[in-house]
C-alpha cells in the first residue's frame, strides 16, 4: 500500500529510536551526520512548497498627490515571499534534526546502534534509566597484551599461553557469572534472604538500581582455538572499554594476558539484527518504517513489564 | 564430550570422593561450591545416588561407591577380628563387585543406610536391614553385604519373575518399579510409607502398593522422606505417607496415609516428582514446577504453608534474558528441593545443610537460585548432607 507522504508527516514521524548496524572503523558522529544527510537530502525531494507558496494581499502605498502623506489606495495580489523556499529554507535542515547516540560504540567495534531521534531526545535519561541488558560476540587472544586494551593498537606485552584451555575458561566464566548473580541482587538494592528478592526473581533477571556498575549477566565460550577464543557476553552498564579489560582480566585470571581481536554488539535489550538498518538501506522510508518498528517493539517490552 | 561428576556438602565422611578433603586438618568440613570428584573423571559415570554420608556412582558396567560403610551400605566382607577385609569409611572411592552373572546396571538408589542396585537379571540391596529395607527377614540378617570371597551378594527374590525398571529408597524404605507398572514396597512402614498397610514384622517381603494406584500403570516415583508420590503414565498424581504437613490435605486431614490417594490437581499431565520432609514438588509435560506443603517452597521466606500446589513462575528458571525456564525435571532431598531445565540449567533452594546446595554460601535458599556448573547439567542427586551432579 503506497501512502503519499508529505514532508509535514514525515518530520511527525521522525521521533523515537532508531536501529542501526555500524559497520567497522567509522565512527558513530560519522554515522549520524549520514543519517542526517540522507534524510535532509531526500525529504527535500518530498518538499513541494515551491508550488504551494499562498498569494496574499499587500496594500499598494503612495503618497497623496497633495499633502504627500502616504496612504494605501489599494491592494495587489502577490506571493508570500515569507513561505518562498528561497526565504525561509527548504522543509529540511540539517541542523533541525535532533539525534542523539543511546551508548557509545568505539569506531574499532561494530555492531547495533541505537539512536533517540527528535522529541525521543529529551526522554533519552528516561531510556537509560530501563537498564538496557546488551549482548555482545567478542573474539580475544591470549598471550599479547595491547597498549590501553586498544582492538587496534600497539602491543607491548606477551606471555605464554599454552596452559589455558577451555575447560579451564569455562569454570573461570562460571565463577564469574555466579559472583554477578550475587551481585546483581546487591545492586538492585535487595537482600537476598528478604521476600523482596523472591518477588524480584520471579519477575525475571533483577536489573541494577544503581547505573554504571557493569554486571556481565552471562558469559560463554563459543569456541576455542588456542590462542583465539570466542565469547556471548550479556551485560548490562557496560562500557567499550570495561569489555575491553574484561577480556585482558579474563587473561590475567587465566595466568597470561589477553588482548580483544572483535567487539561486535548484537543485541540491544528487545532490538536484535532483525531490527538494524544497514548502511545502504539508509533512506527515509526505511528509516520511518525503522522508528516505527523499533517504537512498537520498546512499547511492548514496556507493557510486558509493568504487566509481570 | 566427557561426563564429569561434581559434589558438594559434608566432606569429610569422605563421600565426595576426594581424599585430601578428609586427610588434611586444614580442608574445610562443608564444601559450599561443585568441586569436581577426580575418581570420577574417566569412568563415564551415568547414574549417581547420595545417601546418608556415602554416595553411590555408577556407569553401564561398574558400580562404585565412597562414603560411610559403618552398616555395610557399600558392601564388602564383614570385618571380624581375623580377617577385616571392609573398612568402616572409605574416602576414595571403591569399587563394589556385583555377582558376574547381574548382566548390566540399570538403576541405582540410595537411602539412609541401604542402597539398592536393579541389574538386567537380579535386583540387590546393600546395608542396613533391620526394618527388612534390604529384602531379606531382619531376624536373619541384620545387614546384607558380601561373603567373604566378595564375589556373592544376597539377592532379592520378587513375585512371578518381575522386570524392574526403577529403583527408589526413602530413609528407610525401599521401592521398586516393575516394567508393568506396579510398585512394590518393602522396609519401615510404620509411617504408611509401604502404601501397602503392611507395617511390623513381614514388612521386609516386597508387597505391592495398593490403593487408589492398584491397576494403574505407574511410571514415575519420587520422595526422599516419609512422603511418597507417584505418577502413571497419563500424567495423574498419586500420593501417601506422611500427611503432617498438609501434603495430602486435599483428600484427607488424617496425618498418616497408609493407601495411595489419588491427588486431582488440574495441573496438566505430570512428569516429574519429588517430596521433602514437609513439602512437595511436582513439573507437569508443559514444564511449569508446583511447590504445596511446609516450610521453604521456593516462593521466599514469607510463604512457608501452602495446602494446594503453587506455580513457581517460569523467569524464576531463566537464566539469561530472553530464555524460557521450561523444566524437565524436579529433584528432591529431604531438606531440599531442585530443577533442572532444558538447557541443562539446574536451580535449587531448600534448608542448606553442610552448604549441600552448592551455592557458595551457607545460608537457606528461600526461592530457586542457580547453581553454576561449567557444562550442561545431565543429573542430579539432592542427599541429606551432600548433593552430586553428573554434568555433560
Amino acid at each position: 500500500m503506497k501512502v503519499a507522504l508529505t514532508s509535514k508527516d514525515i518530520w511527525q514521524l521522525l521521533n523515537g529510536v532508531l536501529c542501526v548496524y555500524k559497520p567497522r572503523d567509522i565512527s558513530l558522529t560519522s554515522i549520524k551526520k549520514r543519517i542526517v544527510n540522507r534524510i535532509v537530502e531526500e525529504g527535500n525531494t518530498y518538499d513541494d512548497s515551491m508550488n504551494s507558496i499562498p498569494l496574499i494581499e499587500m496594500p499598494i502605498v503612495e503618497p497623496h498627490p497633495e499633502t504627500e502623506a502616504l496612504m494605501v489606495v489599494g491592494t495587489r495580489q502577490q506571493l508570500d515571499y515569507r513561505r518562498h523556499p528561497l526565504m525561509a529554507g527548504k522543509a529540511f535542515r540539517a541542523e533541525d534534526i535532533m539525534i542523539e547516540q543511546i551508548t557509545e560504540l568505539e569506531p574499532a567495534s561494530s555492531g547495533i546502534c541505537a539512536f533517540a531521534i527528535g522529541s525521543e531526545c529529551y526522554r533519552l535519561d528516561d531510556l537509560r534509566h530501563q537498564a538496557w541488558i546488551n549482548t555482545y560476540r567478542m573474539i580475544g587472544k591470549f598471550g599479547e597484551q595491547i597498549d590501553k586494551h586498544y582492538i587496534r593498537g600497539k602491543v607491548v606485552d606477551k606471555a605464554p599461553y599454552e596452559h589455558v584451555t577451555r575447560h579451564k575458561l569455562q569454570k573461570l566464566l562460571t565463577r564469574l557469572r555466579a559472583q554477578y548473580k550475587r551481585a546483581s541482587f546487591e545492586l538492585a538494592e535487595v537482600d537476598i534472604k528478604s521476600q523482596a528478592a523472591f518477588e524480584l526473581a520471579r519477575k525475571g533477571v533483577p536489573r541494577p538500581r544503581i547505573l554504571d556498575t557493569p554486571v556481565v549477566y552471562n558469559a560463554s565460550v563459543n569456541n576455542f582455538n588456542s590462542p583465539y577464543f570466542g565469547l556471548t557476553i550479556q551485560v548490562t552498564g557496560e562500557t567499550d572499554y570495561f569489555l575491553r579489560a574484561f577480556i585482558h582480566e579474563l587473561g590475567c585470571s587465566l595466568g597470561t594476558i589477553a588482548c580483544t581481536k572483535q567487539l561486535r554488539r548484537i543485541r540491544m535489550d528487545v532490538l536484535g539484527k532483525d531490527h538494524a538498518l544497514l548502511d545502504k538501506e539508509l533512506n527515509v522510508v526505511n528509516i520511518i518504517r525503522n522508528i516505527l518498528l523499533c517504537n512498537n517493539a520498546l512499547d511492548l517490552a514496556k507493557k510486558e513489564r509493568k504487566n509481570r | 564430550m566427557h561426563k564429569g561428576v561434581y559434589g558438594a556438602g559434608l566432606s569429610k565422611s569422605g563421600a565426595l570422593s576426594i581424599r585430601y578433603l578428609v586427610e588434611k586438618r586444614t580442608a574445610p568440613e562443608s564444601i559450599l561450591r561443585p568441586l569436581r570428584i577426580g575418581f570420577c573423571n574417566s569412568k563415564k559415570i551415568t547414574k549417581i545416588a547420595a545417601g546418608c554420608g556415602f554416595s553411590l556412582f555408577a556407569n553401564n558396567n561398574e558400580l562404585y561407591g565412597s562414603g560411610l560403610n559403618n552398616f555395610y551400605q557399600l558392601g564388602g566382607a564383614v570385618n571380624d577380628r581375623k580377617i577385616d577385609r571392609s573398612e568402616q569409611y572409605y574416602i576414595g572411592g571403591k569399587k563394589i563387585a556385583l555377582p558376574t552373572d547381574s548382566g548390566k546396571i540399570l538403576d541405582i538408589a540410595a537411602g539412609r543406610l541401604h542402597c539398592l542396585i536393579s541389574t538386567e537379571n537380579k535386583i540387590y540391596a546393600l546395608g542396613n536391614n533391620s526394618h527388612g529395607q534390604c529384602g531379606q527377614d531382619p531376624e536373619k540378617h541384620q545387614f546384607v553385604t558380601h561373603n567373604r570371597a566378595n564375589d556373592q551378594l544376597l539377592n532379592i527374590l520378587l513375585p512371578d519373575n518381575a522386570k524392574v525398571v526403577k529403583v527408589h529408597c526413602t530413609l528407610d524404605t525401599s521401592f521398586l518399579l516393575l516394567n508393568d507398572g506396579r510398585i512394590l514396597s518393602f522396609g519401615l512402614g510404620e509411617d504408611g510409607q509401604t502404601g501397602n498397610g503392611i507395617k511390623g514384622k513381614t514388612s521386609w517381603i516386597p508387597q505391592e502398593v495398593g490403593g487408589d494406584i492398584k491397576g494403574e500403570k505407574i511410571v514415575r516415583i519420587g520422595g526422599s522422606a516419609d512422603t511418597l508420590l507417584a505418577a502413571n503414565e497419563n500424567g495423574d498424581l498419586f500420593a501417601w505417607g506422611l500427611n503432617e504437613y498438609g501434603q495430602l490435605q486435599i483428600v484427607t486431614d488424617e496425618i498418616q496415609v497408609d493407601y495411595p490417594r489419588h491427588l486431582a490437581f488440574k495441573l496438566g499431565s505430570i512428569v516429574s516428582v519429588g517430596a521433602t520432609g514437609s513439602s512437595c514438588i511436582i513439573s507437569n509435560s508443559d514444564g511449569l514446577v508446583y511447590t504445596w506443603g511446609a516450610q521453604i517452597l521456593g516462593l521466599g521466606p514469607e510463604v512457608s504453608s501452602i495446602p494446594r500446589p503453587m506455580l513457581l513462575d517460569p523467569p524464576l528458571f531463566s537464566s539469561v534474558v530472553n530464555e524460557d525456564g521450561i523444566v524437565s525435571r524436579v529433584f528432591s532431598g529431604c531438606y531440599s528441593m531442585g530443577a533442572l531445565t532444558t538447557g541443562g540449567n539446574l536451580f535449587v533452594w531448600g534448608v542448606n545443610r553442610f552448604g549441600s546446595l552448592a551455592l557458595g554460601h551457607s545460608d537457606d535458599q528461600f526461592f530457586p537460585f542457580q547453581v553454576f556448573l561449567p557444562e550442561q547439567v545431565r543429573n542430579v542427586s539432592l542427599g541429606p548432607d551432600h548433593s552430586l551432579f553428573i554434568t555433560v
